[in-house]
């Protein structure tokens, strides 16, 4: 229909151990995402598959999607976890063990 | 038997809001969906109608056939999440409850639905015409 791209409603939770991001991609498959970390920036893409076939009506558009978060330095990508369900991609962003508070024992 | 149906939709969605009501609130912070937004498309005899739900469980998903209307709605589980939580907010499900009515009766018997990455597709037939009589003449 279009190659226009959509950004995904997006909530961001914060959670003791570090942020969790919700974003609605309904139509992304598991295989057809993609999450990378570059520096700073968290990229989420996915792709949709377009209807094959003939439109009658179209009240919504059926686009990819993709959105960018500057996310700070506390986090790593290694220990980003990533799951779908129901057209929900839930990012958990665990903070570096160095950023968490440090309880300091008074002597 | 599909030749007026373009008219046919045309004609029920002139009677429905076609824009989501979250754009007009933007203050809103579009969290609330009153209605799916739905897309038509058309196969051989069938009718395919796809909406994105996403979210939803697909227990929580209710559909019904009643002559000429498809009535979809939910009542979604209530959110845990304490509003303290939230960081930045725009996602949202609400309960809602779409009457979609086409110009022709459905084929209760013959509905498929499926809920699959958020997207609801629910594929329609028509009920049968009756084949036109041959009247012999006498």
């Amino acid at each position: 229909m279009n190659n226009v791209t959509y950004q995904p409603k997006t909530d961001i939770l914060q959670r003791e151990t570090g942020l969790e991001l919700l974003l609605n991609v309904p139509g992304v498959r598991k295989e057809d995402l993609t999450i990378r970390l570059e520096k700073k920036k968290l990229i989420v893409s996915g792709k949709v598959q377009q209807p094959t076939l003939k439109g009658l009506k179209a009240e919504y558009p059926v686009g990819d999607y993709q959105r960018a978060f500057m996310v700070g330095e506390d986090f790593d990508a290694e220990s980003i976890v990533a799951t779908l369900e129901n057209g929900v991609l839930r990012l958990k962003l665990p903070k570096n063990e160095t950023a968490l508070p440090v309880e300091i024992k008074v002597q | 038997m599909f030749s007026n149906l373009n008219q046919m939709i045309d004609q029920w969605l002139a009677f429905e809001q076609k824009s989501q009501t979250a754009t007009s609130e933007p203050w809103t912070f579009s969290t609330t969906r009153k209605t799916p937004k739905i897309n038509l498309y058309e196969a051989d005899d069938k009718v395919v109608l796809t909406a994105e739900l996403p979210g939803l469980q697909k227990a929580e998903i209710d559909l019904k056939v009643q002559g000429n209307s498809l009535i979809i709605s939910s009542t979604p589980a209530e959110n845990e999440e304490k509003p303290e939580t939230y960081i930045y907010r725009e996602r949202g499900l609400t309960a809602f409850n779409r009457e979609i009515k086409f110009g022709f009766d459905i084929d209760a018997e013959q509905v498929e639905a499926q809920f699959e990455n958020g997207i609801l597709t629910v594929t329609l037939l028509p009920v049968a015409a009756e084949q036109p009589k041959t009247i012999a003449l006498s």
